[in-house]
């Protein structure tokens, strides 16, 4: 029996307005995760994957244009969003990339295509790559599934054994910086918005996978998470040749012009979009924008 | 439903009303052969039938970075008849904004003089998209050229007209805003077109006459209005710097009608002594800055007693709002824009909706509340050349637009003005320029406009210092030259003289400055952010 923590459902959620989905539980060995999984069970699926320190709350304007005509599966992973905390957990991306694979197989998803955001690309790109025949298509958001050696010092400081435990668990500055750094439109940063992205995460058990997540980003080959990194980086060359969006959000401190530059390299085939004056957060500032151009990718067959 | 059109399909039109006609001629090669319409019609089809061998297809971005030339018109037009997007990108931004603007664009197909070719191999991130280069030279290392391309074409008959429709994109146009960051402008095949109409409207242009403009695009309408064109022989990036001789010898020897430049090139020309080949002209075009009120005045009395000057107001996003008539402002309304009233910019032009909405920095959802006459707010249009947004930034979408309930888009001009009762729209500076103390908001033209008047002035700057709705009103000054104050007192008392004229008691300061800094294309949109920051440290 897991030690479940479930945080958000008892305080007044506001954001409960802008999340209007059910979600269901898929056990996994740690935990419960909560998974979105939206619209006709028939129709073709569409997976999205966050990243940190988000949740499925980020996906939701594409979930609910979508779910009309598209499965919608959004789940969260263990110890994010609504998902569980687990006691006993590593908190490393094979775990996190196990767990996702777990959750498409217990919801029987034979195909689909896959949007990924963050470290969500990683997640998404490692579960991919254990089926490639099975991914149909890709929408990349601001994210990277290769090795790099950039990482902004405001990050590198959140990795400090005192310092980032008592920042992102002791003051959740993780994800309330977030939420200041990476939207650029700031009248769309309402209070129901911010009890979105904050609620989840309220209380110092609460964040422990932010804490995690963000250690658990791989510099060096003698990191725990390295070789998983690796074996992704160089597998992603068996996802080229799919129909494929990049969507990036120029105003990032993390995942600059560079990592957007180096997803085109691989895949030149790419219809690519560099939103000049979005943020990390990307959806937030331009999900009209995106969310037509994600419908004409769901369209398109090779 | 979307109805089929493409901007070329004026020119086709054109070519079979005014066929053996010439439509353009080289202003450099006076003795060269011109090129009739239905020779531009057809090279333009030639052309897009090489660009469409070379692997051109429609939607493509393609970079156009080549002089005004015969070659420049026919390529535009080939490139909108096949339905590739132009992209235009004013070099003289700079280098790093042009390179900027050009990353952004993400061209993949690039026609550029060689020079940029061979600058783009030591910025490969910025051209990482690029697929194909042109050069329009025969001579030459890198890329195909033009001549090839004609070749090409000539060998085939493919159909090469793109059903664009009059809302697909047709070009997109990079702008440097007053902030410094080039956005790019979105056109369609239909706002093109009622440019060509509005144009055609308020200015009058009739088929056979003949336009020299220092502004290329722009000809790009004279043609479809069955005007002809000269090929400016100047360099159009740098139009402070124009040797007015050869440009009025061709004003002359082509019997142009209307021309089209900066305040910075009709100050070149009338400077001239042989300004008198402006007579021949019937209309004088200015736009790219605020005109100064002497050099309307001069520019009146250069040209024939029946012929006009106009200062076309509006932006790139939405091209023109009103047509003012200089004859009209000097004669009349000026006298109140030295009363302090703002910049008078006439009625808006047959089409286009204005209205004066309360001011704010914030995104608009709807249009709450309209402004009654003679209160300054925010201008907002929409017409049938309101652009619907820009390339690849929502953010800035979502500052600049309105999307009102039904009917297209309003566009926030980011400027400030009035409509008086008779609807006549007053101008009253860039909102991002607006002194918001704890009392009011000042408008910094209206104030300036006063200062101005002062004999030993030649241009001022009203700034804020301090926190927005705090910030303290300063009046910064260059004085025409020989008139800088000499000494302490000479200085407090010019002061003085400067802050009774200003007719603002609350000035936190005089300052004088050797030169205000300017824009680097017109040498005269006042740079208010950085004197503004300059102000910060000079104020206590």
């Amino acid at each position: 029996m897991t030690q479940a923590v479930l945080v958000g459902t008892t305080a007044a959620q506001p954001w409960r307005r802008l999340y209007p989905f059910e979600g269901r539980w898929v056990q996994v060995p740690a935990g419960r995760m909560h998974v979105v999984d939206e619209g006709p069970r028939d129709a073709p699926v569409m997976v999205l994957v966050h990243g940190n320190p988000t949740w499925s709350f980020y996906w939701r304007n594409v979930i609910s244009a979508l779910r009309h005509r598209y499965r919608v599966i959004a789940p969260d992973h263990l110890g994010c969003g609504l998902s569980d905390r687990p006691a006993h957990f590593s908190f490393r991306l094979a775990e996190h990339v196990d767990n996702l694979a777990r959750v498409l197989d217990a919801l029987e998803i034979d195909s689909y295509s896959l949007g990924v955001h963050d470290w969500g690309g990683a997640i998404g790109a490692g579960c991919a790559l254990r089926a490639p025949e099975r991914v149909d298509r890709l929408a990349v958001f601001n994210t990277a599934a290769f090795r790099s050696r950039r990482i902004p010092s405001s990050i590198a400081l959140c990795r400090w054994p005192l310092f980032g435990p008592l920042a992102i668990q002791g003051f959740n500055a993780f994800a309330r910086v977030a939420l200041l750094r990476c939207i650029c439109r700031r009248e769309r940063v309402t209070p129901e918005l911010s009890s979105g992205y904050l609620d989840p995460y309220d209380g110092w058990q609460a964040r422990e996978a932010l804490l995690r997540f963000v250690q658990d980003i791989p510099m060096r080959p003698e990191h725990p998470s390295w070789s998983t990194l690796t074996a992704i980086d160089e597998g992603l060359v068996a996802l080229s040749g799919k129909p494929m969006l990049i969507m990036w959000g120029g105003q990032d401190f993390c995942f600059d012009r560079s990592f957007y530059e180096e997803w085109r390299r691989r895949f030149p085939q790419a219809e690519a979009h560099w939103l000049a004056d979005c943020g990390h957060y990307v959806l937030e500032d331009a999900h009209e924008h995106i969310v037509p151009n994600l419908e004409r990718l769901m369209e398109r067959t090779s | 439903m979307s109805v089929d059109f493409n901007i070329a399909d004026r020119l086709q039109e054109v070519a079979e009303q005014r066929g053996g006609h010439w439509a353009l001629a080289d202003g450099d090669h006076p003795e060269a052969d011109r090129l009739s319409f239905e020779d531009l019609d057809e090279d333009a089809t030639q052309l897009a039938r090489g660009l469409l061998h070379e692997g051109f297809e429609p939607g493509d971005r393609v970079l156009v970075f080549i002089k005004p030339s015969l070659d420049f018109f026919a390529l535009v037009w080939a490139l909108f008849r096949m339905g590739a997007v132009p992209i235009f990108i004013d070099p003289a931004m700079g280098t790093k904004p042009v390179l900027r603007a050009i990353r952004e664009a993400d061209p993949q197909r690039v026609v550029a003089i060689e020079a940029v070719l061979w600058v783009a191999k030591f910025y490969p991130s910025v051209f990482s998209g690029v697929k194909t280069w042109i050069r329009p030279q025969s001579v030459g290392l890198l890329g195909r050229s033009l001549p090839e391309l004609r070749k090409l074409g000539a060998k085939s008959n493919a159909r090469v007209r793109h059903p664009a429709g009059r809302e697909g994109l047709a070009a997109v146009l990079f702008t440097s805003g007053s902030t410094g960051f080039p956005k790019g402008v979105l056109y369609s095949h239909g706002i093109f077109d009622g440019q060509r109409a509005a144009l055609g409207a308020s200015l009058g242009i009739q088929p056979g006459e003949v336009d020299f403009s220092a502004f290329p695009l722009f000809s790009c309408f004279s043609l479809i209005l069955g005007a002809s064109v000269v090929v400016p022989n100047m360099d159009t990036t740098k139009p402070g710097a124009v040797d007015p001789t050869p440009v009025l010898e061709s004003i002359d020897r082509f019997g142009v009608t209307y021309a089209f430049g900066s305040p910075a090139f009709w100050r070149r020309l009338v400077a001239s002594r042989r300004r008198n080949a402006l007579q021949g002209l019937s209309r004088v075009l200015m736009a790219g800055a605020p005109a100064p009120p002497d050099l309307l005045k001069e520019l009146l009395r250069s040209i024939s007693p029946r012929a006009d000057v106009f200062t076309p107001y509006g932006a790139t996003e939405s091209l023109p709002v009103s047509m003012p008539s200089a004859r009209r402002y000097v004669q009349g309304f000026l006298t109140r824009t030295l009363e302090g009233e703002g910049t008078w910019v006439g009625r808006p032009v047959e089409g286009v909706e204005l209205k004066i909405i309360p001011i704010t920095d914030e995104p608009l959802d709807e249009i709450e509340e309209e402004l009654p006459p003679n209160e300054v707010g925010e201008i907002i249009v929409r017409s049938a050349v309101t652009t619907p947004g820009y390339f690849m930034r929502p953010v800035a979408d979502a500052a600049a637009k309105i999307h009102a309930g039904d009917g297209p888009t309003w566009h926030r001009m980011g400027d400030l003005g009035y409509l008086d009762e008779a609807g006549h729209l007053w101008f009253c500076g860039r909102k991002s320029h607006r002194v918001v103390t704890r009392a009011e908001t000042v408008f910094p033209v209206q104030v300036e406009a006063l200062v101005n008047q002062h004999p030993r002035v030649f241009r001022s700057a009203l700034v804020g210092v301090g926190e927005r709705g705090r910030e303290r009103p300063v009046l910064v000054i260059e004085c025409r030259s020989g008139e800088r104050p000499r000494g302490r007192q000479d200085r407090r008392r010019l002061a003085g003289e400067l802050e009774t004229a200003s007719g603002r008691p609350d000035l936190a300061a005089v300052l004088f400055r050797a030169s205000l800094p300017v824009d680097a294309r017109h040498n005269a949109k006042i740079r208010r952010e950085l004197i503004k920051e300059w102000a910060e440290g000079h104020v206590r």
